[in-house]
Order: C-alpha cells, then sequence, then structure tokens
C-alpha cells in the first residue's frame, strides 16, 4: 500500500485520541501541520484503501457487562477451514488465527477469541465442542495489564 | 448492553465509525436530537465513567504491512505476576498482556506487532532482558481467519 509520510503521521496521531472538540480534525491538523480539509480528504482516502478501518469507540467491555475469553483449539492440519468455518459463524468470536510455535512445545494451532455475557461465552464454547470434537481449551484472563492496540507506524 | 441509557447506547452505535467530515458531532447529535454540545458532554462522561476506553482512529495493521504478530507466554513465577506483568505492559511494542492460566504452566500472555518476525523477536528478547524472565514460548499467527 503506497502511503507517503503524511499518512504515516496522521495514522500514528489519531491512534492516540481524537480530540472532543467541535471540529476535531481542525485541531488534529494543527498538530500535524496539515490543513482540517487535507486531513479529512486523506483520512476518507486512507479508510478506501483500506488503512483505516474506522475513527469510533472502544468500549470497555466489562464495565457493560461483557468479558472476553481467549480459546485454543487443536484440530487437524486439513480440518482447520471446515472448524474455522464453525467457530466464526459466532459474531461474538472477534478473531482467530492459525498459530505456531517454533519450538512445538504448545500444539494448539487454533487461537480464537470470544467476547459476550459469561453464559453465552460458556454456551458458545459448549456449542463449538460438540460441532468439532476437538481438544479445546478455554483461557480467560485473570489479570488484564494492558489492552490497547497501538501501532507504530514508519 | 447494559446499565447504560437508552440515549448513551445510541450515542455508542453512532461513535463506532465516526463520520469523517468537519463536524461529526453535530451530524451525530442530529440523529439524536440533542445538542453537539451535549454529544461531546456525554462522550467526555461515558470516557470519564470508564464506560468507553478509547475514542480513536484503528488501523488496519495488516493491510499497512504489520504483519508479524506474535504471542508470546511467559513462565513468570506466582508472586511476581502482578510486578512483571505491569513491566511488560509498559513496553509500547506489547499491544495485549493478561495474565491466563493454563496447563503449560506460562501465566503470562503479551502480544507484540511488528513489520518482521526478527522485530518481535527482539522485543521480546529485550523484554526477557528486563524482567530476567526467560522461560518463554512464541506463537507467531500463520493465517488470518476472522478479524472483526
Amino acid at each position: 500500500m503506497d502511503l507517503d509520510k503524511e499518512d504515516k503521521k496522521i495514522l500514528n496521531i489519531i491512534q492516540k485520541g481524537i480530540p472532543l472538540v467541535t471540529n476535531p480534525f481542525l485541531e488534529l491538523g494543527d498538530e500535524t501541520g496539515i490543513s482540517e480539509d487535507e486531513l479529512i480528504e486523506r483520512l476518507k482516502r486512507l479508510k478506501s484503501l483500506g488503512a483505516l478501518r474506522r475513527i469510533g469507540v472502544t468500549i470497555n467491555k466489562s464495565e457493560l457487562g461483557r468479558e472476553g475469553t481467549l480459546v485454543a483449539m487443536k484440530v487437524p492440519e486439513d480440518m482447520i477451514d471446515e472448524v474455522a468455518n464453525i467457530i466464526n459463524a459466532y459474531e461474538e468470536v472477534t478473531h482467530n488465527y492459525v498459530r505456531s510455535s517454533e519450538d512445538l512445545i504448545v500444539d494448539y494451532n487454533l487461537w480464537f477469541t470470544i467476547t459476550g455475557t459469561k453464559e453465552r461465552i460458556e454456551r458458545i464454547i459448549e456449542e463449538i465442542s460438540k460441532k468439532a470434537d476437538y481438544p479445546l481449551l478455554n483461557l480467560p484472563a485473570d489479570i488484564t495489564f494492558k489492552i490497547g492496540v497501538k501501532f507504530d507506524i514508519r | 448492553m447494559s446499565n447504560l441509557e437508552e440515549i448513551d447506547e445510541k450515542l455508542i452505535e453512532l461513535l463506532h465509525d465516526i463520520p469523517l467530515t468537519k463536524r461529526p458531532f453535530l451530524e451525530i447529535s442530529g440523529f439524536l436530537k440533542i445538542t453537539e454540545e451535549e454529544v461531546i458532554k456525554r462522550i467526555e462522561k461515558l470516557i470519564e465513567d470508564g464506560k468507553l476506553r478509547r475514542f480513536s482512529g484503528l488501523i488496519a495493521h495488516r493491510k499497512i504491512g504489520i504483519t508479524a504478530n506474535a504471542m508470546c507466554m511467559w513462565r513468570v513465577p506466582e508472586d511476581r505476576v502482578e510486578k512483571i506483568g505491569r513491566i511488560m505492559a509498559s513496553f509500547d511494542e506489547v499491544t495485549h498482556c493478561y495474565e491466563r492460566k493454563n496447563p503449560w504452566g506460562y501465566n503470562l500472555f503479551t502480544m507484540v506487532h511488528s513489520y518482521e518476525r526478527s522485530e518481535c523477536k527482539e522485543v521480546i528478547k529485550r523484554i526477557s532482558l528486563k524482567t530476567g524472565i526467560n522461560e518463554y514460548e512464541i506463537m507467531f499467527s500463520e493465517r488470518e481467519l476472522k478479524k472483526v
């Protein structure tokens, strides 16, 4: 993807937060030395290119009665896509990755997260286990030290 | 969503992906039949009360080349988990840090994202040096099957 220096500066700065003022992009523009009009145009372009997912709020799940968990499954290589279809069908599944460890100590290969109420999460795990009978581990967080997805774009 | 005023629920929905215009809060206020000023006040309050974590730009990191994604699991002595967890979280490159119990005996999980796997590994090495924790396992993502 073709991003110039200005685009990268914008992507870095908007991750830190959007000012809560009537003209947020005017204020952000002042910080970056880009005019309000140009900043908005660039943001639209970055969004249409798919570099920017959205500008908006991130809710605090636990404050709103929802929890999150990480689930690991051990699925045979040739069954991964089929099992992934079952898992991904739940809208509460927020991401799902095939992972492997270099030392091969941990041989669980499907890692996905579920967000929802405690009961809903338990229900989904139960259903997935029924539809795809492979070893599964539910690994909820006991302590959350950080959730702050911010990327250093160079 | 629970324990929120109806208007805040609607507001949060509208704030998921704000319009890219000069006065986004004015536009949103029109849907709620409240003033622009009240929209801003309500967002401030929701953040202050901890209902909202952030109001920011969210990046499609994989699309722009940040494709290396390492989940590192660390084996940390039980009585040091809190202290070490805070140190690990303080690294800019660590996007997530949790304590999670599991059968392998690792207890801290950190996510590190970068352009190259080698960069993730360097960060993990620095974390190991700073914390003195040298029993860990890195799991890189091989394939993204879903990302909301």
